[in-house]
């Protein structure tokens, strides 16, 4: 037997489906909602096409999480690494490789070529949203992991316009207008980035804005910025300048 | 969705560690996959994989275990047969990989490619019909995509909602039903996106 749903308010229906989805049916409402769906075919698939439609919503983002917790293990283990008084020969092995790809690579050597191998976007924040996390700036960490860098970009320029002192957000602007290939735009917000001896993201300021200006094929400038650095990603950076 | 830290999932009683998993706690979700990565990734690469390969597999397999645990295709009594089960999903999942058309002619000589298949269900029907919602709900404008998220995956009432977007209650509610309907009439333009 088919009930008639026809006068039925379709919104209702889908908070009441949701309801019984989330499990936050009573034991009564619970026994009703079975035994709608006993009688009524159209209603059992309806059920069913929002829980394929939950499904996929929470498997969207259980990856997006996925991908946070997998960025932490990584720098776990890279933080491990170095505490393991292997700085030196880390420098080493960077030191070799940099002789070894100049032996290779000496007749090629190119500004674009340093550029492309050390270019990588930073993987972006977590987007576990708080109750009290600015929205726009979420938006845009959403898209910017998803490599959508025009839409971060539109997200946090706002934010930017109203907030020019926040360095997460300058940095990130940075990032990702650099990785858009727009070195001019990467350069505004990372030499801001740069500037804040407080920000956390100074040594990876530094490094991006490295790479903006090696971009531009501004090498000189691009050696001076990493040369008060410290941290081994721009120093191997500078040894592949100091190479070309 | 709740949020602790420092939780110690051996401490907590079977029931509790399914219910957390189920409502997608992030402390739970976390602690299981950083506590069991380090196994998958020893034997994926002592089994002919890589870095990446390694990642892949084990997200694979932890997105399955978390499903079949959703959907009560799991069934055990303590929480660190969780462990063994994720840890079965990701290699005969490897195996599973190394046993593909690419490696049909490759004769291998380690017997650890002889396995058991762990209980768990892979329906290919609707896994098809989730990839193409998911291409959708990408599709879908910010807000929308954000309003799906707090809703479903991190469980959030319209109130909670409404405080995080700033609106109130009544048009989180509204605003989450438009968005739904979006949804529903982006998968009936796909192909077999609504069968």
């Amino acid at each position: 037997m088919e009930t008639n749903n026809n006068k039925e308010n379709p919104q209702e229906n889908q908070d009441l489906i949701d309801a019984y989805l989330l499990g936050n049916l009573e034991a009564k409402e619970l026994a009703e909602f079975n035994e709608k769906m006993n009688l009524s075919t159209n209603f059992k698939q309806k059920v069913e096409e929002q829980k394929t439609m939950m499904e996929s919503a929470e498997e969207i983002n259980i990856k997006d999480l996925l991908e946070d917790f997998h960025k932490e293990i990584e720098d776990l283990s890279y933080s491990n690494w170095m505490s393991r008084g292997r700085l030196a020969l880390a420098a080493s092995v960077l030191i070799l490789i940099a002789v070894s790809s100049w032996a290779i690579f000496f007749h090629e050597n190119s500004a674009e070529r340093v550029f492309a191998e050390n270019f990588k976007p930073d993987p972006g924040l977590p987007t576990t949203m708080g109750t009290t996390a600015n929205y726009n700036f979420y938006f845009g960490m959403v898209n910017y992991k998803r490599k959508n860098y025009t839409d971060a970009i539109a997200s946090w320029e706002p934010l930017y316009a109203a907030n020019p002192t926040n360095d997460t957000l300058v940095y990130f602007l940075g990032v990702a207008n650099l990785a858009n290939n727009n070195p001019r735009q990467a350069e505004k917000y990372l030499l801001l980035a740069q500037q804040n001896s407080e920000s956390v993201f100074i040594e990876e300021a530094k490094h991006y804005l490295a790479l903006t200006l090696l971009r531009k094929n501004n090498i000189s400038e691009a050696k001076a910025i990493l040369s008060k650095s410290q941290s081994p990603s721009n120093i191997a950076l500078l040894k592949a300048l100091e190479d070309l | 969705m709740q949020k602790r830290n420092g939780i110690n999932f051996n401490e907590l009683p079977f029931n509790k560690v399914i219910s957390l998993i189920k409502q997608n706690d992030t402390a739970i979700l976390k602690k299981l996959y950083v506590v069991n990565f380090p196994k998958v990734r020893r034997y994926i690469l002592k089994n002919s994989g890589n870095e990446q390969q390694a990642k892949d597999v084990y997200q694979e397999a932890f997105i399955a275990m978390w499903r079949n645990i959703k959907n009560n295709r799991f069934s055990a009594n303590k929480p660190n047969m969780i462990n063994g089960y994720l840890f079965q999903i990701a290699k005969y999942k490897w195996l599973d990989h190394l046993r593909s058309v690419k490696y049909k002619n490759t004769t291998f000589i380690n017997r650890e490619i002889e396995y058991d298949e762990p209980n768990f269900e892979i329906d290919d029907h609707k896994n098809h019909k989730i990839k193409l919602i998911m291409d959708c709900i990408s599709n879908l404008g910010d807000r929308c995509q954000t309003l799906l998220k707090l809703f479903y995956f991190e469980r959030r009432t319209y109130k909670e909602i409404a405080q995080i977007l700033k609106i109130d209650e009544a048009s989180a509610r509204n605003a989450k039903y438009r968005c739904q309907e979006q949804l529903k009439k982006m998968t009936q333009t796909i192909p077999n996106g609504n069968k």
